[in-house]
């Protein structure tokens, strides 16, 4: 059974009347990439600064390495590494000044955690060129680099491979992946774009109007998106009995307007109409379809356009 | 809070409005005892190019020093808020009462070398371009520099009090200037009027900074008599001091950062 690193029960966060996030409870495993996917103004980068203690909710509660009170809390902070918002460091300072200031006030022992964060984000090489003259890449970089200097358990990444190049987004996505199954670090990772996440993330949870309004697996998300076969048959009960019997499948699903979602077979339709058909199931429909992840996205969050 | 303070002080080594500000200030200082010298030269008669007039001018002129402690304060504080760098070290745990009091430190210990180097200099290019009148003015200097000096740590309190509670450079600058200029120069005209503000503003740093004054046998004329004065200076530096970390760290604890 893997550890609870990180979870949040009711966690509320209100500005005057308004709330920025209601009732939230979720729970990240050690291991996990927890992907938080939502519209710009859903309420994700508040959930971030809660748990980074940079605003203070209203109600509710954070556990963080088994942490409850501000104080452990406030240590368990040692063990993240994090980019909220955008990164943001000293302009006049180059990528290792930036660093080894924030070395420093950390009391992290030894030089060498500064070369090897920057070797490990690929800006090992930025010499004397000040933080101000980085580009919008080179900046989200130097964010990582800066969060995963003090070797963290846990990585708070909000929106991390925004303004990367499409060799960028690759690098830092591979990284990440390689950081959680080489080094076991947990991460819980943000965006407002579905398919950014979903080569890299474990676990979902979709966020809307301040609310977690979706908790699910990788694998759960990929039966629900992605290609199947939709079949309209009568009866119903006899055509699930053929697709384990003589298709030897479970992978189904039979919905509430008693269409059965198929999502095997998908490259032989064929097969699976002659199987009804021969034995004497009544064969209304066979579509091959496919739910993509943005589409899922907004059918979950309601499909207004992003605030 | 070590930590804290060494980061800082590393940070404030590699940053040049550090080294402009104490720059800037030496050679304004050190240019009106070079311009005081070549009229000298130039002026046989001319009666001020003297160590003693140079020096007691400076012992006049602290309420511009006091003004000049929001400077040092904002070089420290290093623009956290527009560079959204403080986040950094809240997210990784630092405690909030550690950055507000390690920067404070820090600024103390940055204004008092800035303040030693441009009053050294100062100091040494009198006696080196202009006659020496003697010890007199130099004695009066220093200790007016003993009275002057709580008044400028609380100056440095308020200014840094302000600089962690606003956003802009600019509103924490004029909030300052509003609070320890503005209000004691207004306290003191309704002093005349109202009694609580004539007791009010006769302790407030701004006007007691103001009120060291000397005769012209370089004697201090002060507002209290003997070593009572010194006493009350940094009684009244010192408690204005708690009051502004104080209220700043109160609020600071409370205020989300960006």
């Amino acid at each position: 059974m893997r550890d609870t690193i990180l979870s949040t029960r009711n966690l509320t966060k209100k500005y005057g009347n308004t709330a920025a996030l209601s009732n939230v409870s979720l729970e990240v495993k050690q291991g996990d990439i927890y992907g938080l996917v939502g519209k710009n103004g859903a309420g994700k980068t508040t959930l971030l600064r809660l748990i980074s203690g940079q605003a203070f909710s209203t109600e509710g509660e954070i556990t963080l390495f088994d942490q409850s009170s501000p104080s452990g809390i406030n240590l368990g902070r040692k063990r993240i590494g994090s980019i909220i918002e955008t990164p943001s460091f000293y302009a006049n300072l180059t990528a290792e000044e930036n660093l080894e200031y924030y070395r420093l006030q950390r009391g992290i022992p030894g030089k060498e955690c500064i070369q090897d964060a920057l070797q490990e984000v690929g800006l090992a090489d930025t010499g004397k060129k000040k933080y101000k003259s980085f580009s919008l890449g080179m900046k989200q970089r130097l964010g990582l680099a800066l969060a995963l200097m003090n070797k963290p358990e846990l990585l708070l990444l909000d929106e991390p491979i925004n303004g990367l190049d499409p060799f960028g987004i690759v690098e830092i996505r591979n990284l990440l992946i390689r950081l959680n199954q080489e080094k076991n670090i947990t991460i819980l990772i943000s965006s407002h774009i579905l398919s950014e996440l979903s080569s890299l993330v474990t676990n979902y949870g979709f966020i809307d109007k301040s609310k977690l309004v979706k908790q699910l697996s990788a694998e759960e998300l990929s039966m629900e998106c992605g290609r199947y076969i939709e079949l309209r048959v009568e009866p119903l009960e006899a055509m699930t009995a053929l697709l384990e019997t003589k298709l030897h499948t479970t992978n189904y699903r039979v919905n509430p307007d008693y269409s059965i979602h198929l999502f095997d077979y998908l490259n032989d339709p064929y097969k699976v109409s002659q199987i009804a058909v021969t034995n004497g199931i009544r064969l209304n429909s066979i579509t091959l379809k496919e739910i993509k992840l943005e589409d899922y996205f907004i059918q979950l969050v309601g499909g207004e356009s992003n605030d | 809070m070590t930590n804290y303070i060494k980061s800082e002080l590393y940070r404030l080594i590699r940053t040049k409005g550090s080294y402009m500000f104490i720059g800037i200030c030496s050679i304004l200082l050190i240019s009106v005892n070079v311009l005081l010298a070549s009229i000298g030269h130039s002026e046989p008669t001319f009666p001020y190019d003297r160590t003693d007039f140079s020096i007691s001018f400076i012992s006049s002129g602290w309420n511009v020093l006091f003004i000049l402690c929001t400077l040092v304060a904002s070089i420290v504080f290093g623009n956290e808020y527009a560079n959204h760098t403080m986040k950094n070290s809240i997210s990784y745990g630092i405690i909030r009462g550690k950055i507000y009091m390690g920067k404070f430190i820090v600024a103390l210990l940055y204004a008092l070398l800035a303040f030693m180097i441009i009053m050294g200099l100062f100091v040494g290019s009198a006696y080196l371009l202009l006659e020496n009148t003697g010890m007199d003015a130099l004695m009066m200097l220093l200790k007016s520099i003993l009275l002057a000096l709580p008044m400028l740590i609380s100056a440095l309190a308020a200014s840094h009090c302000f600089l962690f509670l606003l956003e802009g450079t600019s509103g924490a600058i004029t909030s300052i200037m509003v609070a320890i200029v503005v209000f004691p120069i207004v306290s003191s005209y309704l002093g005349l009027r109202y009694d609580i503000f004539q007791r009010l503003s006769k302790i407030l740093p701004f006007n007691l900074i103001g009120a060291i004054n000397y005769d012209q046998q370089y004697q201090l004329v002060l507002p209290w008599e003997g070593s009572a004065a010194y006493g009350n200076y940094w009684m009244y530096g010192l408690l204005w001091t708690v009051i502004f970390l104080t209220i700043g760290y109160v609020l600071f604890s409370k205020k989300e950062i960006k």
